[in-house]
This record gives C-alpha cells, sequence and structure tokens, in this order.
C-alpha cells in the first residue's frame, strides 16, 4: 500500500449471481464491479462518475461492507498507519471499523426512520458503538448538528418535519458524529433542489477541511464532481475506464467514454448551443457485457481490436490512467471546448 | 385583460390559479400564472420543487388531480379552425376536452411507466391513441404505428409493437412513449421532466430526438425542467417560477446573459460549470423552498433574497411588469 493512500482496491469484483426456478439454480451473474484497481489518497476527494448500471454505486457500498465483496481486497490504512483488509473481516470484526468508514446516501427521504428523532438518529451510531450516553450523547448529538448547520432545539423532531436539505444535514450529522475518517457520498447531492445543492456541497467543504475526512464522492452529475473532486475515476460496466487529476481530465479527458460524458451534459449557456457527440445505444448489460472493450459497439474510435481485446486499465500520461487501446493517438475533446 | 388570443399564438394562459383544498388550509399551487405559446415555439418552465410547474401543464390539459380544482383563470387554445376555446372553462370530464387531450396537445412524462398500462402491449396503446382521434381500421391504425416507433428510433419495430412497457429498456420506452404522444400529429406536445430519470448520454438522445420531430412535425413544445441546461440548449423562450408565481420570463438569450429577478440570478450563481472547474465559485441560496402552506406574504422570495427591501418586500406582493425586449419580472426592483 502505498504511503499516501488511505484506501486500496485491489482486483475488487462484486457479482451478483442470477438466479432463475424453482430451485434457484445459478444462471448468470451480474459483474456488478469487476476486477477495480483504485487507491484513495488521504484527505483528498476523489470523484467517482458514470452512468446508471456502471457499478460505482455497488462499489462505493463494497467498501463500506455493505456487501461482501467477491473476490479481491480493500485494503484500509488506519490512523496509526498499521492496515487491514476489510474484505476479509466478519460482520463482528469489522465493528470498529465502521466508525470510520461512513456513507452518505442520495435519497434523504427514505434514508432516515420516520419513527426515530433527530437525537435518535444522529447518536444511534454513538450509542451501539457504546461511546456515550445520557447527557454526554444529546451534548455530541447537538455540536454534530451544528456543525452541518442545524439548531440544536431540532433533535427532537421527526424527519418529516424538516424539508430535503434538512434531511441531507441530518444524514451527514449521522455520518461524521463518530470519530469518521472517510465518508463514502453516494449521490449525496442529486435528489436536491437547485438552490439547496450548492449549500450541501459548501458544507461537504468545510466539513471535510475541519475533520480531516476523505471523500469518495459518487455521483453521475459532471458539474458537481469537477466542482468538488481532486481526482476522478470514470466507470463503465464495472470497471474504471479512465482516472486522472480533475483538472486534467475535464481539459483533455484520454477515454473516449469520458469525451462522450462531458459532451452530452447540457451546458447552461445558450450562446455555446454545443455540437456535440451523441453516442448511440444504451448502457449494456452488465451479465451480458459486449466482448472485448466493453464500450466498443457505441465508441465512435473503436477499430478491429478493440472487438476482441480487452484494454487494461495502464498509465497512458504521469498520474494518468485509461483503459483504451488507443488512448495515446486520440485527441479527445474536453468539457471547455464544446 | 384581452379576451382573445394573439395572433400569433397556439395558447395563451392568462392569469391561471390552481387551488387544492387541503385539511391544513387552501395550497395556492398556481397563483396567476401569464404566459404564451407561439407556433413551433419551445418554451422551458423552470423552477424548484413546488414552483407550480408541473400542476400548471396539468391544467392546460385539465388533468388537474382532486382535490385540485383550477379557480380561476383562461387557458387559451387557437384551434385548427383558427377559434380559439378556453380549456379552463371546459368540463375536465367532457367531450370538448377529450378531443383536445392527445389531438391538439399531448403530454409526456419523467416516468414513462405511468404512461403505460401493464395490461396491453405499446402497440394496443398506440393504436388505440390514433383511433381514438382518427376514423381508420384496426390494421391501418397498427401500420401507422410501426412507423411511428420506427421514427423515434426503435429497432425492429415490428416486433417491438407487440412488447409490453416492462419488456422494454428505459430509453426505448422513454422512446415509445414518445411516439405515443406524437403518433396523432398534437399542435403542442407539454414534455415534463422528460429526460430527468435518464442517464446523460441518454438525455442527449431524448432531446435530440424531441427536437428533431418537432421540426418534422412542425410542433410547440412545452418544456418543463429543473434543469438549467436543459433549459439553455432547447428553449427559445423561459418563465421561472417559484411558488406558484412567474417571477421571470424572457428569450433565453436575454435570460442567461443578463437575468433580472435576484432569484433568476441566485439561480444561475448556484450551479456548477462544466469546464469551469474551481474557478467557479458557487453562490449557494439561503435558506429552501417555503412550504406552500407557509408562504411568505409580499414576494414569495424575500426571505432569501439577497436584495430584499424591508417593509416594501415583504407586505407588498410586486406586479409581474413588462421591461422590454419582450421581458417581464416580478420584482419591486423594475416596478419603482
Amino acid at each position: 500500500m502505498t504511503a499516501e493512500s488511505i484506501l486500496q482496491l485491489k482486483n475488487l469484483r462484486k457479482y451478483f449471481p442470477i438466479r432463475q426456478g424453482m430451485l434457484g439454480r445459478v444462471r448468470g451473474h451480474v459483474r456488478a464491479v469487476d476486477d477495480v484497481n483504485l487507491s484513495v489518497h488521504a484527505g483528498e476527494t476523489l470523484g467517482l462518475v458514470g452512468e446508471s448500471g456502471s457499478g460505482k454505486t455497488t462499489l462505493g457500498r463494497s467498501i463500506v461492507r455493505a456487501h461482501a465483496p467477491t473476490d479481491g481486497q480493500i485494503l484500509y490504512r488506519r490512523a496509526d498507519d498499521t492496515s487491514v483488509d476489510l474484505a476479509k473481516l466478519s460482520r463482528k470484526e469489522l465493528r470498529p471499523y465502521r466508525r470510520e468508514l461512513r456513507m452518505i446516501f442520495q435519497d434523504p427521504f427514505s434514508s432516515l426512520n420516520p419513527r426515530m428523532t433527530v437525537m435518535d438518529i444522529v447518536g444511534e451510531p454513538l450509542r451501539i458503538h457504546g461511546l456515550a450516553s445520557g447527557r454526554v450523547l444529546e451534548e455530541r448529538v447537538a455540536h454534530t448538528l451544528e456543525r452541518v448547520g442545524l439548531r440544536p432545539e431540532v433533535m427532537r423532531r421527526y424527519p418529516h418535519a424538516f424539508s430535503g436539505g434538512q434531511r441531507q444535514r441530518i444524514g451527514i450529522a449521522r455520518a461524521i458524529v463518530l470519530d469518521s475518517r472517510l465518508v463514502v457520498a453516494d449521490e449525496a447531492v442529486s435528489a436536491l433542489d437547485v438552490s439547496v445543492r450548492a449549500q450541501i456541497l459548501k458544507l461537504l467543504q468545510s466539513l471535510k477541511r475541519q475533520m480531516n475526512l476523505t471523500y469518495l464522492f459518487i455521483s453521475h452529475d459532471l458539474s458537481v464532481v469537477e466542482y468538488i473532486a481532486d481526482r476522478v475515476a470514470v466507470m463503465y460496466v464495472g470497471k474504471v475506464v479512465e482516472l486522472a487529476g480533475t483538472e486534467a481530465l475535464y481539459h483533455r479527458p484520454m477515454h473516449p467514454y469520458t469525451e462522450a460524458l462531458m459532451s452530452a451534459v447540457p451546458n447552461p449557456d445558450p450562446t455555446q448551443r454545443s455540437k456535440r457527440v451523441v453516442l448511440s445505444g444504451e448502457i449494456p448489460d452488465p451479465a451480458n457485457p459486449p466482448s472485448g472493450c466493453h464500450f466498443h459497439p457505441r465508441c465512435p474510435y473503436a477499430q478491429a481490436r478493440c472487438k476482441t481485446d480487452p484494454p487494461e486499465l495502464r498509465e497512458v500520461a504521469p498520474g494518468r490512467l485509461a483503459a483504451c487501446h488507443f488512448a495515446e493517438q486520440l485527441s479527445l475533446r474536453g468539457a471547455g471546448e464544446r | 385583460m384581452t379576451t382573445s388570443i394573439g395572433s400569433d399564438c397556439l395558447l395563451e394562459v392568462q392569469d391561471l390559479h390552481v387551488e387544492f383544498p387541503t385539511r391544513d388550509g387552501v395550497v395556492k399551487a398556481v397563483d396567476g400564472v401569464d404566459f404564451s405559446i407561439k407556433h413551433n415555439q419551445t418554451v422551458g418552465v423552470v423552477g424548484e420543487s413546488g414552483s407550480g410547474k408541473t400542476v400548471t401543464a396539468l391544467a392546460i390539459l385539465q388533468v388537474v388531480s382532486q382535490p385540485g380544482k383550477i379557480s380561476g383563470g383562461r387557458v387559451l387554445l387557437r384551434q385548427e379552425s383558427g377559434n380559439a376555446v378556453d380549456i379552463a372553462s371546459l368540463n375536465p370530464r367532457g367531450k370538448a376536452i377529450r378531443a383536445i387531450r392527445g389531438k391538439d396537445i399531448s403530454m409526456i412524462f419523467q416516468e414513462p411507466m405511468t404512461s403505460f398500462s401493464m395490461m396491453h402491449t405499446i402497440g394496443f396503446q398506440i393504436v388505440e391513441a390514433i383511433r381514438l382521434h382518427q376514423n381508420i381500421g384496426n390494421h391501418e391504425a397498427r401500420s401507422i404505428a410501426i412507423d411511428m416507433l420506427r421514427r423515434v428510433g426503435i429497432a425492429r419495430p415490428e416486433e417491438r409493437v407487440d412488447a409490453y412497457a416492462f419488456e422494454l429498456s428505459g430509453g426505448m420506452r422513454q422512446r415509445a412513449m414518445i411516439a405515443m404522444a406524437l403518433v396523432t400529429h398534437p399542435r403542442l406536445l407539454i414534455a415534463d421532466e422528460p429526460t430527468t430519470a435518464l442517464d446523460v448520454t441518454l438525455q442527449a438522445q431524448i432531446m435530440e430526438l424531441i427536437r428533431e420531430l418537432q421540426r418534422e412535425l412542425g410542433m410547440s413544445v412545452l418544456l418543463i425542467t429543473h434543469d438549467l441546461g436543459v433549459i439553455a440548449e432547447n428553449c427559445d423562450e423561459v418563465i421561472v417560477m417559484y411558488l406558484g408565481e412567474v417571477m421571470e420570463r424572457a428569450g433565453v438569450q436575454h435570460l442567461f446573459a443578463d437575468p433580472l429577478h435576484p432569484y433568476t440570478r441566485a439561480l444561475l450563481r448556484s450551479i456548477p460549470r462544466l469546464g469551469h472547474g474551481k474557478e467557479w465559485e458557487l453562490e449557494p441560496i439561503e435558506g429552501m423552498v417555503p412550504s406552500p402552506y407557509n408562504r411568505p406574504t409580499g414576494c414569495p422570495f424575500h426571505p432569501r433574497c439577497p436584495a430584499f427591501i424591508p417593509g416594501k418586500c415583504d407586505t407588498l406582493r410586486p406586479e409581474l411588469v413588462e421591461v422590454g425586449d419582450g421581458r417581464a419580472v416580478r420584482c419591486h426592483l423594475y416596478s419603482l
């Protein structure tokens, strides 16, 4: 594990069996995460983008061990510099790590228990881990609520009394009430109103600075990721197809899929109605992906080799990885040239 | 107020009010909305949750769900004969409005599953839509349906016409819904967040399809969305709504180059811009969209407005005033 990483994924796989018939015979597998190698640096925000079916959510859930991975390693470096493979741990062994690896969900309406007060929701992790009770617990909850921009008085209320933005603040409070180090935010601002989204993005940024957090920020929204992430990984059908520093990636993508994704984002500037690369077709079924490069049926630059020969994710420029046979030859358009 | 429809207008909404009586009081979902749509024009309605943009669209078709009802105003539609009819005055269950729905005005939704029945094939439902408005046989209607499915980019339409909606992928389902909405050649298509549930690459395909069909068939589009990018790329005119009111109305170039209403300005400053990286400083709008049960007095945006004038904005409701270039703003800054 490299010195700067807080998390390193090695050949991570998560396959979901497809069962059929009364006996539930396994007829195939959905390869939601298929051989992913990725490291998250301590203190960074790593953006993870991709469309539905790309496996980005499954990857995030595997990291916090909401899913047990099928194969591969999830190496996590603790504050004392020892590292541990989370993929191998049992539920019981995982408990201390659940305090440090936290998750924020997309839907602030269904991710909070409607029968629990804010106090119970935010305080629950503290109680489960036996870290606080009574007066102390209440004070920690009050303090955490203030941190996320809510008045402590709201702790006696139930989630239905809050707007989407406030509920997301409660979800964030729950994620940071413990000594969290790595936060997986899965579409954390996608369900929010435009005017509230910016508030939550700013909140996430300031919490990261104050608490020394590392974020894995999963989103389908490329503009939001460009704003918040230091580096960005792009996923397509279970695999990382490109990884680079945010500026480099948006300035000059090196995988055709990244170019197509950027080109498809509608530009809020009517003077720049873009001549875009409209991809044909849809994201393939991860149970039955195309041969060779999974992207070849939709790729405008595909050649004969792409149909048969799966490209490796390899270093194509200093600090940049791409899984494309022609990454160096292609000159792709970035987000600024639309 | 004029009683007739503008000469080049297809639809004119005048002082529209829609109310929902509830146990906790009357919710004014749409509170005095005015706008018009010209022939072949695309008008965008942008707003956040609770802005009343969807209810406005439903009112145009007289399909506001119970107990909501149109409580005032007019929705004038120019018919093919040239005469104007006030949709708001029609019986929501009457024959007259049923002749308009699906024939003059069609609607597509965010979730195509709400348009299709699970019990019948998509072909059956498209044929039904055709035969409701055209006096032709089953066989002929079926071949029109197949043609339309081909036109919206569905491969092997002869087979897919016999598929059920749940057998199609998300993108194909969206295309089938568009086929069903457009098969009667409506003069106005209302598209309510038509691509919000779709991935960006699919969104680009579907919006391009709508533009293409609009050119081919010559129709007007009312595009409802929360996405300012989708507005900028597709619309001619834009209406910005907040809590049931039109805050600003302008041509798309004017709106983005020089937004006048503090709410429009704030919205444009609060979205990250692709390709601008970290140099683009986000400026969040303070607070949140108020609950419709708890509408602020005066201007509905005043509690969040950076240009708030105490004693005026919180007591006096501003009028929507024309400010030249075909623009209108509802703000005291412009009505002094």
